[in-house]
Parts: C-alpha cells; sequence; structure tokens
C-alpha cells in the first residue's frame, strides 16, 4: 500500500490513548506534534477508506480530504471528554473524520444524481438493492397485485403525513437520508426514527391481519 | 408542503414497481421496535468496526449495532468506509 511511503515522509509516533488525549490537551511542541500526526493519519485514513468510492487521486481529493480533515479535527478536540476509551483513539477520530467526509460527499453526490436524473446512477450506490430482479411469474399475477394494493392502502392509512413523506422519499425514491433530511428540514437521525416508526406501525398492522412481511415476500418469488 | 401541491409517486400507483415493494417488506421485516436511532449506533460504531476488523463476534456482542446497520444505509455505508480504513493499514489494527 502507499501509506507506507507516506509514513516515510511523516514519521507518526505511536501512542496509547491516554497519550493521545494528554498530548492534545497539553501545549506548545507536544500539542504540535500530536495534531500533525492526527492530522496524518486520517488524511491517510480517508484516502484509504474512500478508494473506491471516489476518485482519491483526483487533484481536488487531496483539497478535499483536507477540508474534511479540519473540520474532523474541530470536532475531535471539542469532543475529547467524551471518548470513552472503548476503541482505539485513532479508530475513534477516523469515526470522525469518515462521518465529515460522508456527509459532504453525499450531499454533492444527490446533487450531482440528481441533475443527470434518479435514474441514472453509474456507480449504483442509490439504486435499490433489489432492481432488475427476477421477471414476474405470470401465475400469481393477481394476487401480487392485491398484496400490493393492500401494502399502498396500509400505507395511506396508517402512517401520519411526515411518515409517509419520509417513506416515500426514503424507499420509493430511494432518497438518502441525509437528503430526505434536508428536504424534510430536520436532522438525520430524527428522520432515521421516524422511518423506524412509521416500519414497526406497518409491521404492527399486517401482524393484526395476521401477515408477516416474509408471508407476503413468498408471494413475490 | 401538503400531497396536493407537491405530488407524490402514490398517487399514480402504476408507476411504482415491485422491487420497491418487496424492499420495503424486506425492511419492515427486519424491523424491531428495541431498535437503536443512528446516534446510539454512531457511539458504539469505532468498538463495533473493532470488532468486525478484529474477526471478533461482532454481531453476537453487539446485535442492535449490526441490526442498525441492516437498516440504515447511511450508518452502514460510514462503517464500511471505516473498516476499509482499518483493514488497510496494519499498523492501525486493534
Ligand atoms: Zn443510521
Amino acid at each position: 500500500m502507499n501509506s507506507n511511503t507516506i509514513l516515510e515522509e511523516h514519521i507518526v509516533k505511536k501512542r496509547t490513548n491516554e497519550e493521545w488525549l494528554n498530548e492534545l490537551k497539553s501545549d506548545g511542541q507536544v500539542k504540535d506534534k500530536a495534531l500533525a500526526d492526527l492530522h496524518h493519519i486520517l488524511v491517510s485514513g480517508l484516502r484509504r477508506g474512500l478508494l473506491g468510492r471516489v476518485n482519491t487521486s483526483a487533484p481536488e481529493f487531496e483539497t478535499q480530504a483536507e477540508d474534511f480533515v479540519q473540520e474532523a479535527m474541530l470536532k475531535i478536540l471539542d469532543n475529547l471528554d467524551s471518548f470513552a476509551g472503548r476503541s482505539l483513539f485513532t479508530t475513534w477520530a477516523h469515526k470522525i473524520a469518515v462521518s465529515v467526509a460522508l456527509t459532504e460527499l453525499r450531499r454533492k453526490r444527490w446533487q450531482d444524481t440528481s441533475l443527470d436524473g434518479m435514474m441514472d446512477t453509474p456507480d449504483g450506490v442509490y439504486t435499490p438493492s433489489i432492481v432488475a430482479d427476477s421477471a414476474p411469474a405470470p401465475e400469481n399475477a393477481t394476487e401480487r397485485k392485491e398484496m400490493m394494493a393492500h401494502v399502498y392502502r396500509l400505507i395511506m392509512e396508517e402512517l401520519t403525513e411526515k411518515q409517509r413523506t419520509a417513506l416515500i422519499k426514503s424507499v420509493i425514491q430511494n432518497m438518502p437520508t441525509a437528503q430526505v433530511a434536508r428536504e424534510m428540514n430536520m436532522n438525520p437521525n430524527a428522520v432515521y426514527k421516524l422511518l423506524h416508526d412509521a416500519r414497526v406501525r406497518l409491521k404492527k398492522r399486517l401482524l393484526d391481519e395476521g401477515l408477516s412481511p416474509s408471508d407476503i415476500l413468498s408471494v413475490f418469488e | 408542503m401538503s400531497n396536493s401541491e407537491n405530488p407524490t409517486p402514490l398517487d399514480n400507483l402504476e408507476n411504482i414497481g415491485e422491487d420497491v415493494i418487496k424492499r420495503l417488506l424486506e425492511l419492515i421485516e427486519k424491523t424491531r421496535e428495541d431498535a437503536y436511532s443512528c446516534e446510539e449506533a454512531y457511539a458504539l460504531l469505532d468498538e463495533y468496526v473493532e470488532l468486525v476488523a478484529g474477526n471478533e463476534a461482532a454481531a453476537q456482542v453487539m446485535p442492535l449495532v449490526e441490526r442498525h446497520l441492516d437498516l440504515c444505509p447511511d450508518c452502514r455505508e460510514k462503517f464500511e468506509v471505516l473498516l476499509q480504513i482499518l483493514q488497510s493499514d496494519e499498523g492501525e489494527r486493534p
């Protein structure tokens, strides 16, 4: 891996979790060296982690990664006290950098794919996992149609308008949660919760009717 | 933003394919009431990813994180990127 060549240029000191915390909370050269090392580790991490998802060898990637890591470092320094020490400090720091990077990249990716049209996503990230599935078997076509109509009816009857809107955007339009959140003016966690509650309600209703989701799915097989 | 101003695909049932319904039903099937939120899963994600990277039985140790990742594509992507980071650097493995 090219991480070895990078490490030759920048020697990263090995630290325990405690050393990381102490040095990042200290002053002067000790702190500066810890910051420089952390910065190096996070940029290198994003380059490896995002390989295959974005073009990490494009010149603009360096600038982007730099921005992501800057933002992540601020969050990390602000939240040092919330680090519970149940993982390596670097894993925790990578988590924050990845979260910053993906949030930004998703925003961009969705804007780009929206311009291209939703059906045309070359990287396949937002195409449904089950598209291009088996051709319908003609023998139970009527049963399938009835089942679909029934599920639609449940969506209309059982869900609040907010739940329905989120579900339509997320499942039917296959929109990333972060984008649903922006369009609904909510935070992504709240959207996840809304979707979760919607699914719980639909599941309850189906079970009340003596139907399990797997029973219905078997109709489509 | 009511449905009348902004017609949704549900207004035209013909446009929705079986693949969408299947996807929805699969999500419903995996849904449990005692699920983690994104925040709860995110809080444990570093610990979870180290278990996976270390070939520990992460799903057994932290089943609710696993379940959340099955249902939440955004958190799953974070997990996958994080795992790739750990797995691509011997020096950073737990
Ligand atoms: Zn999530």
